[in-house]
């Protein structure tokens, strides 16, 4: 019974896994190279990549919660490790990857963007304005706990269809690597198009 | 007598099979298997150019694997191997995701629209706990399917498989299909 599975929505979710994943690796490396005492042109790149990142994994991974045939079951992915099942690792890597990518995003606010980001939270909930801190000397091991992750988002997609041994088509290492080299050049590509707007 | 572990297994006379269907049928009456859909089928094939023609029915499921693949990459472990070699889908940990069944070399495993789950052969197992062999087995009018345990070598299925040449399919999958066509 030969029926087409993982449509339109996994298509999607690749694209923006990838970009997510190219966009964090790449402001993780400027975020290496600029220095925060002098005006760097890496600090741009950084910041734009840092601010980009997040967003299209998010949507990506709601792409792929919805694909699920119960969604509201998603959170049995998360009651279990299979280190044998590509998928598995998969789930985890985007929910760390996420989690840094999100902080990573807040570390890089200047503190007029931060200060704007607290007014507009509703008086209910004005306990929040107390987590308004100045992180920014955390970029740095932002930047290098989430390298890793960043490879592993960006190359997981690739092994989770290569690891199909009865796919012959798919079945070779090297589509791990077409996608973590398409994830960088899209997150490039991404970044430059961002950096052209904002100026 | 120490306890002996069973390694259950289908032995396919296919020569036989008329595509009478009756096998499609009795497991969907069991199972209640929507009609889009069916855990066994048969495979029809034509043979030959005209006028020398002939027609290949091979019966084709699951083929209960000794490596199997969709448990492999089950991300949430519902996909399972019983100790007696059966690959069963625990419904309640199923989440959907549907990797099993690209993972599955013979595309054995659907997925159930109005359930959100895959399902698959289990070679009813409710039914060899009560000691009746599968559906399909039973029903098969033409004594096509032979179902019986591998490590019993008085069982039919033991007999055959020693003395008859077989084939399996697929075998350069690498998952040890347990499926094994008669020739």
């Amino acid at each position: 019974m030969k029926t087409i599975q993982w449509g339109f929505l996994i298509v999607n979710y690749l694209f923006l896994g990838g970009l997510s994943a190219g966009l964090y690796f790449v402001s993780a490396l400027a975020t290496f190279l600029y220095r925060i005492e002098e005006p760097s042109p890496y600090t741009r790149i950084a910041r734009m990549g840092a601010f980009l990142a997040p967003w299209p994994v998010m949507v990506g991974c709601g792409l792929l919660i919805f694909d699920l045939g119960r969604w509201y079951h998603f959170y049995k992915l998360f009651l279990h490790l299979r280190l044998a099942s590509p998928m598995s690792i998969g789930t985890w890597l985007l929910v760390f990857f996420n989690l840094i990518a999100l902080i990573n995003c807040y570390a890089w606010l200047t503190a007029a963007q931060r200060d704007r980001l607290f007014q507009l939270v509703p008086k209910f909930l004005g306990f929040l304005k107390k987590l308004n801190y100045d992180i920014d000397h955390w970029r740095r091991y932002l930047a290098f706990l989430g390298l890793p992750l960043s490879v592993g988002v960006g190359i997981y997609t690739g092994v989770l269809l290569g690891a199909v041994q009865s796919r012959p088509f798919w079945n070779t290492n090297l589509v791990a690597q077409l996608f973590l080299f398409s994830a960088l050049s899209t997150g490039c590509a991404a970044l430059i198009l961002g950096l052209a707007r904002s100026e | 007598m120490a306890a002996r572990t069973k390694r259950y297994a289908l032995v396919i006379d296919s020569k036989k099979c008329i595509n009478c269907k009756a096998c499609v049928v009795a497991c969907r009456a069991e199972y209640n298997v929507p009609l889009t859909y069916s855990r066994p089928w048969i495979d029809e094939e034509t043979r030959g150019t005209w006028p020398k023609l002939m027609a290949v029915f091979q019966p084709e499921q699951c083929h209960h694997c000794a490596h199997p693949a969709c448990v492999r990459v089950c991300p949430t472990g519902a996909s399972y191997q019983r100790e007696d070699g059966i690959v069963v889908v625990n419904e309640s940990d199923c989440v959907g995701c549907r990797y099993c069944m690209i993972a599955c070399p013979y595309d054995a495993r659907f997925f159930r629209e109005d359930k959100g789950v895959v399902e698959k052969c289990d070679f009813c197992v409710k039914r060899l706990a009560r000691g009746q062999p599968p559906a399909c087995v039973e029903t098969c009018p033409s004594k096509v399917r032979i179902f019986g345990d591998l490590n019993d070598p008085k069982s039919k299925l033991a007999e055959l498989i020693a003395g008859r040449q077989y084939r399996l399919k697929k075998p350069e999958a690498g998952t040890g299909p347990q499926i094994y066509y008669l020739m």
